[in-house]
Formats: structure tokens, C-alpha cells, sequence
């Protein structure tokens, strides 16, 4: 059995992939931007709508990410 | 009685399928079985970059469909937000960070992302179609609350049955004594409840609102699909549970029965290994 003692909730190697969710987390923010810019806000509010389900998942991915990379850099 | 039963199980009319949502499925299903192709050719970089490039195609075709507002765009939209979700889960499923404190399932996190929008699109006024109702039983009298009690307890033997037989190489998974085995089992029987919650409860009555029984079987097959890919070969009993479900979803509009026995199936698998 692998002793966990040390390696509680360490995220020490970072792999390629890590990072394709948030490339598209920073596409789907920057779309929206675009969208709300040229529809105005309220015609954007209903085209932002996809684009909110699937903003909300990779958000909090990253969220999960930034805060094990940061715990295991404080640890 | 008669009526206790009419009134628990709602027949709907079933439209039948436009051939546009057929061709869309089955391209939809080409690109995904390409993805998973590079996926396993190439690796899981290339893996995520394929899934996230299908995830965000399907996102642009809804917001698409939003801004063009024909009629029947806002169903369109909602189903090809939804079928989205089918791309990003394989995305999560192989981009999330491997945790060693996760040890039955490093990659387990991915769950947490898939809860939260599972839950966000049940909840989400704009997505049309009457979702079935999550917490609660049909109508009156015992004979809702048996199919749903049916379901479970088919849930915990299917569950039981697969940890007995289905291959498995390690030791007994309750000889861990630590915090770590109860939290990658917690996260793995939670997968099957944000997976009947994505798939019978948003998914499939919208699916079937458009498209009929081919609705439905496609929705069955999506689901099916994110099984296999993640779990592989002991993917066997939650499909066949998937189809009771799929059917006693559609059939009572109740979601209570399926997700308690997907999250029991997922726990017994792990647990009893």
C-alpha cells in the first residue's frame, strides 16, 4: 500500500492536457465578450446562454486546478 | 387503482424522428468516435484537444441557433447545448488533474464539474422540455413508489453482481483504512447520479421531444458511450441499467429511482471489489 501521508491532494507534475480546459475557458470568455459587444446586451443574454452551461464546468475545473497547484506550492 | 396508474405513468404523443436530428446524431457520433480515435493513437493532449475542439463546434452551433431564433430555435438550441455535454464530459474525463489522494480513481475529480452542470442544466429555465421531477415519487399510491423501489434495488444487485465478477487486480478495496478510499468512492457513485441527472433528466425529454423513440435511443447510446469510455468493460452493468432507466424515466417522468440506484450500482462496484 502507497503511504498517502505525503502526497495528500499534491499536484506536483503537470501534464499538457491540464491546460487544453482552460484554453477553452479563455475562448469561451473571450467569446462572449465579442458577442455582447456586437449584439448589445440584451440580444446577447440570450445567445450567452450556451455559452454560460458551458463556461460554468470548466470555470470551476479550473478553480479545482489553480487551488490543488497553489496548496501543493504552499505545502 | 386504474387511475392511480394512468396518473403515475404519462403517455406522451412520440413525434417521429426529422431526418436532420438522425444525420446530426450520426455525424455527431462520427466525430466523437474520431476523437476517441486520436485520443487513443495520440494521447491524451491531443485526446483533449480533439473533445475540446467537438465541445466547442456543438456550443457554437446552440449559440447559433439562439441568434438566429426561427422557430424552434430555442429547442435546437437547447439540445445542442445539452448534447455538449456528451464532448466535455470525455474533456474532463481526460484533463483532470490525477490526484494520488484519490487512490480507487485518480482521475475521479471530473466528477465535481460534471455535478455542477448537470445540475446547472436541470435547473436552467431556458433549456425547453419538462425535465422529470428529480426528488419525490409520481402520484399517489404504492405502485409509483414500487417501479422506483424496483429500480433501485436492481441498481444495488447489478452493482454487487459487477464487483463479484467483473475482473478486478488489486486487494480487497475495504482493507484501506484511510479517508482516501471513502472519498474516491464518494466521487465514484456520485458519477452515476450526475450521469442519470445529464442524460435521463435533461438530455432524454428534450431528445424525445424532437426526435421520438430515435431521440431517446440516441440519448440511451450517448450515455452508454461516456460509460464505456470511462469505465471500459465494467461499463457492462451500468448500461444495462441505463436502459431500465432510460425507459422507466420516460415512462413515470421520475428521476428519484434512477439516480439512487446509479449512485447504489457505482458504490457497490467500487466498494465491494
Amino acid at each position: 500500500m502507497t503511504d498517502l501521508a505525503s502526497a495528500l491532494l499534491q499536484l506536483r507534475a503537470l501534464a499538457p492536457a491540464y491546460f487544453v480546459p482552460v484554453a477553452v475557458l479563455l475562448l469561451f470568455l473571450l467569446e462572449r465578450e465579442l458577442i455582447r459587444a456586437w449584439l448589445g446586451v440584451q440580444r446577447a443574454a440570450v445567445a450567452n446562454r450556451a455559452i454560460e452551461l458551458a463556461v460554468v464546468p470548466l470555470l470551476f475545473l479550473f478553480l479545482l486546478f489553480a487551488g490543488l497547484r497553489i496548496y501543493t506550492m504552499l505545502g | 387503482m386504474i387511475a392511480v396508474t394512468v396518473s403515475a405513468v404519462i403517455a406522451r404523443p412520440i413525434r417521429a424522428a426529422p431526418i436532420s436530428f438522425t444525420v446530426g446524431a450520426l455525424a455527431f457520433a462520427a466525430v466523437l468516435g474520431g476523437a476517441e480515435a486520436v485520443y487513443h493513437l495520440a494521447g491524451a493532449f491531443w485526446g483533449a484537444a480533439c473533445f475540446a475542439a467537438v465541445f466547442l463546434a456543438i456550443v457554437q452551433l446552440g449559440v447559433l441557433a439562439e441568434v438566429r431564433g426561427s422557430s424552434g430555435g430555442g429547442e435546437l438550441a437547447g439540445l445542442l447545448a445539452v448534447a455538449g455535454l456528451v464532448p466535455l464530459a470525455r474533456l474532463l474525463m481526460v484533463s483532470v488533474p490525477a490526484v494520488p489522494f484519490l487512490r480507487l480513481n485518480p482521475t475521479a475529480l471530473w466528477v465535481l464539474p460534471m455535478v455542477m452542470v448537470s445540475a446547472y442544466a436541470y435547473r436552467a429555465p431556458w433549456i425547453p422540455g419538462a425535465r422529470p421531477q428529480l426528488l419525490g415519487v409520481p402520484g399517489p399510491g404504492w405502485r409509483p413508489l414500487a417501479i422506483q423501489g424496483v429500480v433501485v434495488t436492481v441498481g444495488a444487485w447489478l452493482g454487487a453482481l459487477a464487483a463479484y465478477t467483473l475482473p478486478y487486480v488489486g486487494p480487497p478495496v475495504l482493507i484501506y483504512q484511510d479517508s482516501a478510499k471513502w472519498m474516491g468512492a464518494a466521487l465514484f457513485a456520485l458519477a452515476g447520479g450526475a450521469g442519470e441527472l445529464a442524460w435521463r433528466g435533461v438530455l432524454q425529454p428534450l431528445a424525445a421531444d424532437i426526435a421520438g423513440p430515435v431521440g431517446i435511443a440516441a440519448c440511451f447510446v450517448a450515455s452508454a458511450y461516456v460509460s464505456v469510455a470511462w469505465l471500459g468493460w465494467s461499463a457492462t452493468p451500468v448500461i444495462a441499467l441505463s436502459g431500465l432507466t432510460t425507459v422507466v424515466v420516460y415512462r413515470t417522468r421520475c428521476l428519484t429511482g434512477a439516480v439512487a440506484a446509479h449512485t447504489l450500482l457505482n458504490l457497490l462496484l467500487v466498494v465491494l471489489r
